[in-house]
């Protein structure tokens, strides 16, 4: 693994509560060990991250189906990570994890991010390079990083 | 034109969302998937994290307290101000203890808080209003506070605001 991102993972993935994590190198993600109900469910967080963000997934397993309960994206300030976007489903509101829509989703709630730190600082920036920006940046979080 | 278009918005883009080592500008952070500001994040020394979310219109702002712990969200606290010229002043404020965090209980309560805190003033005033005015007041004050900071109507002067609540 790329030893600039060793360091960005030991010093700065955040909100893990002193979870250890799990590198999963076939999907290139990292969980979280997790928790299981009394009911049964297991609950885990998936993260990715680049040297530019980490994205977790909340991710919710029962016997049947797995639910995405949440998306958290960081960003990095310095050496610490600040959360720039979240999202919650759950409830009548469920949803079942798909990591392709997950995706998806991800880069919406980051173009969001991106277009409303533009409008704070006065900047007009088009819509087409904030989605193609987002994309490109959640895509980064996607690439293998082991050798 | 192009490039130089291409240069500045990867500068703000830098700026925004740098690259690890490097800080972040300090700009409030507009969260368009809770509709709400996100301010004085800071995690424990257990890892557990904090922040405030920020929702405001031209009468009202809301403050929720979010704690972040291992696979849960929480919701610790939702404070009310009222405006007094420039200056925010706490009117409802209320604490949870274990409480998960889920967005229509923080709607219906911030509406409770706001319609509890209008009867108050009322009262003291030796007026009145009918429960149901009172509700429909309430709610559209705090359906005032959902609007997108992304939507070319809101009104950006009124972030002027956050400054005054990361101080508190």
């Amino acid at each position: 693994m790329d030893t600039s991102l060793v360091l960005v993972a030991a010093k700065a993935l955040p909100a893990l509560s002193g979870s250890s994590l799990i590198y999963s190198p076939e999907k290139n993600v990292y969980h979280t060990l997790g928790y299981t109900s009394a009911a049964g469910n297991t609950y885990y967080r998936a993260i990715r991250f680049s040297d530019r963000l980490a994205v977790y997934y909340d991710i919710g397993e029962g016997s049947v189906r797995t639910f995405l309960n949440g998306i958290t994206l960081f960003a990095w300030n310095g050496q610490k990570a600040n959360i720039i976007a979240q999202k919650f489903w759950g409830g009548c509101n469920w949803r079942d994890f798909n990591e392709r829509s997950a995706k998806e989703e991800s880069i919406l709630m980051l173009k969001d991010y991106l277009a409303g730190q533009a409008k704070a600082m006065g900047s007009m920036v088009a819509e087409s390079q904030l989605l193609d920006f987002s994309r490109s940046m959640i895509e980064a979080t996607h690439q293998k990083r082991l050798a | 034109m192009a490039n130089l278009t291409k240069a500045i918005n990867k500068n703000l883009f830098d700026s925004i969302l740098p690259t690890f080592g490097n800080p972040r500008v300090h700009i409030p952070v507009w969260d368009e998937g809770q509709k709400m500001f996100l301010c004085e994040e800071y995690e424990s020394a257990n890892g557990h994290r904090y922040y405030k979310g920020v929702r405001f219109c031209d009468r009202i702002v809301v403050v929720e307290k979010v704690g972040l712990y291992h696979n849960w969200t929480y919701i610790d606290g939702i404070e009310v101000y009222a405006f007094n010229g420039t200056r925010l002043e706490l009117v409802q404020k209320k604490d949870y203890e274990k409480e998960f965090r889920n967005e229509s209980f923080i709607r219906k309560e911030s509406e409770t808080m706001v319609c509890n805190y209008i009867e108050g003033v009322l009262k003291a005033q030796k007026s009145s209003m009918t429960q149901a005015e009172l509700e429909e007041k309430a709610k559209a004050i705090i359906d005032g506070c959902y609007k997108s900071f992304l939507d070319v109507d809101f009104n950006t002067r009124l972030t002027q605001i956050l400054p005054q609540i990361e101080q508190k």
